[in-house]
């Protein structure tokens, strides 16, 4: 038999790290790598990073181990990596567009508000239930 | 990925593109300085900016895959400032009081064009910088309104 609390409502609210939570550590380290970005826009030879995280989701959810019972990534869920590629119209080296970094940096912060609005969401629907409607 | 790595990473960055700003200003404030404290007339300088590397902490030098994680690196610094050795432009104007026996005057290898271009260069990389840091405090605020 199962242990009680390991499946509740409440537990899984409170104690697990499900699927918006990790999605919030991506567009928070995907924040930084943008920044990181931007900041080395000068610097000779630097390469851009980014953060690989849907890539993740999307072979967890093919998989089927994402289902409703379980909603994290297992393991590993986001990694940086860097762009190899090479900028055609630079000479030196670096292969950072800035309009493209600027795009990445507000389209990232609309979903991490997003995200926050979601996590928000699940919190008032507890609250919601805790007081029994009223 | 820490809560205030993203603001020190657009901070260095501010300060460099400052530092880059200053430099540009004293090439062009010395753009016809013929002789400095040595007797040689003025040579420009320029910033060399490097990516500065996180120090990654004991726990991901373990395994491969997480050291690969979570090092996004910590900005941009200078790593020096050098002297550009193009020669220095010759101007014959014999009544200049640092002409040689010719009347040849050597002025500074400075451009004021390319220094101008480099002039806004700058300031736009500083402007999307600020933009970057508004944008990490702003995702930080937010994450205080969780459960309100």
């Amino acid at each position: 038999m199962q242990s009680k609390g390991d499946d509740s409502v409440l537990s899984k609210l409170l104690f697990t790290k499900n699927n918006l939570e990790q999605a919030l550590d991506a567009a928070w380290l995907r924040n930084e790598v943008i920044s990181q970005n931007i900041a080395n826009v000068d610097t000779p030879n630097y390469k851009r990073k980014t953060v690989q995280f849907e890539e993740f989701l999307n072979s967890e959810m093919k998989s089927g181990r994402i289902s409703q019972g379980k909603s994290r990534i297992a393991g590993q869920s986001m990694k940086i990596v860097e762009d190899p590629s090479e900028s055609s119209y630079r000479s030196d080296g670096n292969n950072v567009d800035i309009e493209n970094e600027m795009a990445l940096l507000a389209a990232n912060s609309i979903r991490y508000n997003t995200l926050i609005q979601r996590i928000s969401g699940d919190f008032q629907k507890l609250r919601n239930v805790i007081r029994g409607g009223r | 990925m820490g809560l205030f790595n993203s603001f020190n990473i657009s901070a260095s960055a501010l300060s460099a593109q400052r530092l880059r700003m200053d430099i540009i200003s004293q090439n062009i404030a010395n753009v016809n300085t013929t002789r400095t404290e040595d007797g040689t007339p003025y040579r420009r300088k320029v910033v060399l900016f490097q990516e500065k590397k996180e120090a990654a902490p004991f726990s991901q030098y373990l395994s491969e895959e997480s050291r690969n994680r979570y090092l996004t690196g910590s900005g941009v610094r200078v790593s020096g400032i050098v002297e550009d050795p193009t020669p220095f432009k010759e101007v014959y104007d014999p009544s200049h009081p640092d002409a040689d026996e010719n009347g040849i005057v050597r002025m500074p290898n400075v451009e004021i064009v390319t220094e101008m271009v480099n002039m806004i260069s700058a300031t736009r990389a500083y402007e999307a910088n600020v933009t970057a840091l508004n944008a990490s405090k702003s995702m930080a605020m937010k994450a205080l309104e969780i459960g309100r």
